[in-house]
């Protein structure tokens, strides 16, 4: 299997989110809005040439979405996270978003660059499309959750900077805490439907290969506890039963649900979630 | 020879009582250009009247004009004494003077650095020179120059970011929380001038005045009349902080009226929605505790000090790229007006050569039209040449700012009578 072409058009699209990075960290010391322009032409750029790994890749791989190995899962969760700030959050973006995004998907790519033509894992062929839904949808919530979760951190910066009442450089380059929450909740609301989207289809998937709706594996369960808790927050959120601080705090404990769902399965035992050896 | 020059006072050095005095009124101003144009007919003036400076602008073909011909004028104009004022005065010519006005309109010179008023006091005292006849073509184009200046500093650099004065620094704030304010409920404590015009600016961004509490309660009705609010009485106002989003505490109070126990209460209430809390009252009003609660954001009059130190610390570090691009305009300006000074010698340099070289083939005697042909096509080969050099250096020095220098020397060596040319003729300049 020839794999130069995609690792070439991947590491492109990892430096441009590298470099992305460094603009975005100049124009924060320098507060160059210019700069920051550029950083996220480069980020752009890097997401088209992300975007066009999978084209480059489909001719070697008779799956189209390329979750066959830990490099490849990496490299789609990235293009999904990239994809929904750059193009579901477009209208929300933050300037200062890109200074934590840009060097997490270069991150994200690098390490999967590292063992990109490690062991793959055999799929399922032919291949159902609700497989391929079910991946889809589960990649895109877990991506909308880490976008929430990078979104609370940067709150939890400005209000330790508007509590501090210095006037630093967090708090001039950081947006309010009103567009902050927004950047928070949005996210996770979108999260806790694609997930709930993904365990529907997933079931329907589970009774066309295997006969039953349900498989009780860790996974499941922890995709279950996960949907459960942010489908709580959101309510608490857009139900007005709380605001503020704290149920940002509890938003970023509940990212690790999501960490340990998306890696840690490895962790508790094979099961038909293992994605990648 | 043009000649710009600035003479007058400002904030640095000059108290305030005699800006006072110098300040041109502006119902007297058409007064103070009648009186310029009669008595300096050929000097453009142009007069920038503000809270902080008194300044004349001028622009001279020829002649001279000395600080006390000025300062005759503003004596015999406001009525006092020269020597009140001649102390504080300066005076600014040629590059100097260009650079002032350049950074004057970038709000460089002014006392809050980058404000953005001083731009249009400056247009405003443009329009009214201009009314009055005093601009024409050299100080039109220094002042026009100098808006455009203002205006580049302010867009490419961020020499007017960030709120400065208490009451936008408050507005600041509230857009940090809130984001773009768009009916904010706010609450004012007391009617104190200070938290009137913090309400002010907190309503023109876009928050709603919703309560007004006085222990006067017909104080207290007045103002909440002028802002469409409700007074509210000094016992029952806490009932409404559930509903609100901004308080503003400015009573006279010599003990805190915000406790902790009330605004945690309040906060349980309000489910954590935040709230923004200014106590610009001396001794303050709310009780300092109260910061620590989540979600409660308190700024007391040193905290909003701070802040806007914070900003103008930043606003300072924007000075040095304001000061590049302004040096680039005065050598733009500078260059433009030096070239038009080096017009005339040029031409004189040119009429020179061109009477020489008729002379000497005068001297030949009669010619065939041919030998006539190729000896005109030689003389004009030859005058492009000669001409090549002294011309790039002229360009240069007035690149450098020292093409006067170079002026007289080309006088002095090819003798050129100079009072022909030097009276320019302003439409052949244009």
């Amino acid at each position: 299997m020839n794999q130069t072409l995609p690792t070439f058009v991947l590491t492109i699209a990892c430096a441009l989110y590298l470099f992305s990075f460094v603009l975005h960290l100049v124009a924060f010391m320098t507060g160059g809005e210019r700069i920051n322009r550029w950083a996220l032409v480069l980020v752009r750029v890097g997401f088209l040439v992300h975007t066009f790994f999978f084209f480059s890749d489909a001719g070697n791989q008779e799956l189209r979405i390329p979750v066959s190995n830990f490099g490849a899962v990496m490299a789609f969760f990235s293009w999904a996270l990239a994809f929904v700030y750059l193009v579901l959050l477009a209208k929300i973006q933050s300037e200062s978003f890109g200074l934590i995004l840009s060097p997490l998907l270069s991150f994200l790519l690098g390490a999967g660059l590292l063992r990109f033509n490690a062991g793959q894992t055999s799929l399922p062929t032919p291949l159902n499309p609700y497989f391929i839904l079910h991946l889809g949808t589960a990649f895109f919530a877990y991506a909308s959750f880490t976008l929430s979760f990078v979104a609370g951190v940067l709150y939890l910066i400005q209000h330790h900077e508007l509590k501090r009442k210095r006037g630093g450089t967090f708090y001039h380059r950081l947006p309010s805490l009103e567009a902050l929450e927004g950047l928070i909740y949005q996210p996770m609301a979108w999260g806790v439907f694609l997930l709930l989207l993904a365990v529907g289809i997933g079931m329907l998937w589970a009774k066309s290969a295997f006969g039953t709706y349900w498989l009780w594996e860790p996974k499941t369960l922890g995709t279950l506890l996960t949907a459960f808790f942010y489908l709580v927050l959101v309510y608490v959120h857009y139900g007005a039963a709380s605001r503020g601080k704290r149920v940002v705090v509890i938003s970023l404990l509940a990212f690790a649900f999501v960490f340990l769902n998306f890696f840690g399965v490895n962790l508790f035992g094979k099961g038909h979630h293992q994605l990648f050896p | 020879m043009i000649t710009f020059l600035v003479y007058g006072i400002n904030h640095k050095n000059c108290p305030v009582e005699v800006r006072e005095k110098l300040h041109f009124r502006e119902r007297r101003l058409p007064e103070a250009y009648e009186w310029i144009r009669r008595e300096w007919p050929s000097v453009e003036t142009l007069i920038l009247s503000t809270c902080n400076r008194v300044e004349l602008y001028f622009s001279l073909e020829k002649g001279e004009l000395s600080s006390e011909t000025i300062g005759n004028f503003l004596t015999a104009f406001h009525g006092i004494e020269r020597s009140s004022f001649e102390c504080f005065a300066y005076r600014l010519e040629g590059r100097e003077a260009i650079e002032h006005l350049f950074r004057v309109a970038s709000g460089l010179d002014s006392m809050v650095v980058g404000e953005n008023e001083i731009l249009g006091q400056l247009r405003e005292a443009f329009r009214a020179a201009n009314d009055a006849g005093t601009v024409d073509s050299f100080l039109y184009r220094w002042a026009q120059r100098a808006l455009q200046v203002g205006k580049l500093t302010r867009t490419k650099t961020k020499i007017n970011e960030g709120a400065v004065s208490i009451p936008s620094v408050a507005v600041e704030l509230a857009e940090k929380i809130f984001g773009r304010l768009a009916g904010e409920k706010v609450m004012v404590l007391g009617t104190g001038d200070m938290s009137e015009l913090t309400l002010q600016n907190l309503r023109q961004a876009g928050a709603e005045a919703l309560y007004v509490m006085s222990r006067s309660e017909e104080r207290g009705r007045s103002l909440a009349e002028s802002f469409g609010a409700r007074w509210v009485s000094h016992e029952d106002w806490e009932n409404f902080l559930t509903e609100i989003d901004i308080l503003i505490a400015s009573t006279t109070a010599p003990h805190p009226i915000v406790k902790r126990d009330a605004m945690e209460r309040a906060m349980q209430k309000r489910r954590h929605r935040p709230l923004f809390l200014i106590d610009i009252a001396v001794p303050r009003n709310i009780e300092a505790e109260i910061n620590s609660l989540d979600d409660v954001y308190l700024y007391n009059i040193d905290d909003l000090q701070e802040v806007a130190q914070s900003n103008l610390r930043l606003r300072r570090k924007e000075v040095r790229d304001a000061e590049s691009l302004i040096e680039g305009a005065v050598e733009e300006f500078q260059a433009w007006t030096e070239n038009l000074e080096a017009g005339p010698t040029i031409q004189r340099l040119q009429v020179y050569l061109d009477e020489l070289v008729e002379e000497e083939i005068k001297r030949l005697g009669s010619l065939s039209g041919d030998e006539k042909e190729r000896l005109m096509e030689f003389s004009r080969r030859l005058r492009s040449k000669f001409l090549h050099a002294p011309l790039k250096t002229l360009k240069e020095s007035s690149r450098l700012g020292t093409v006067r220098r170079t002026l007289e020397a080309i006088h002095a060596l090819f003798r050129l009578d100079s009072d022909e040319i030097r009276i320019s003729d302003r439409n052949a300049r244009e």
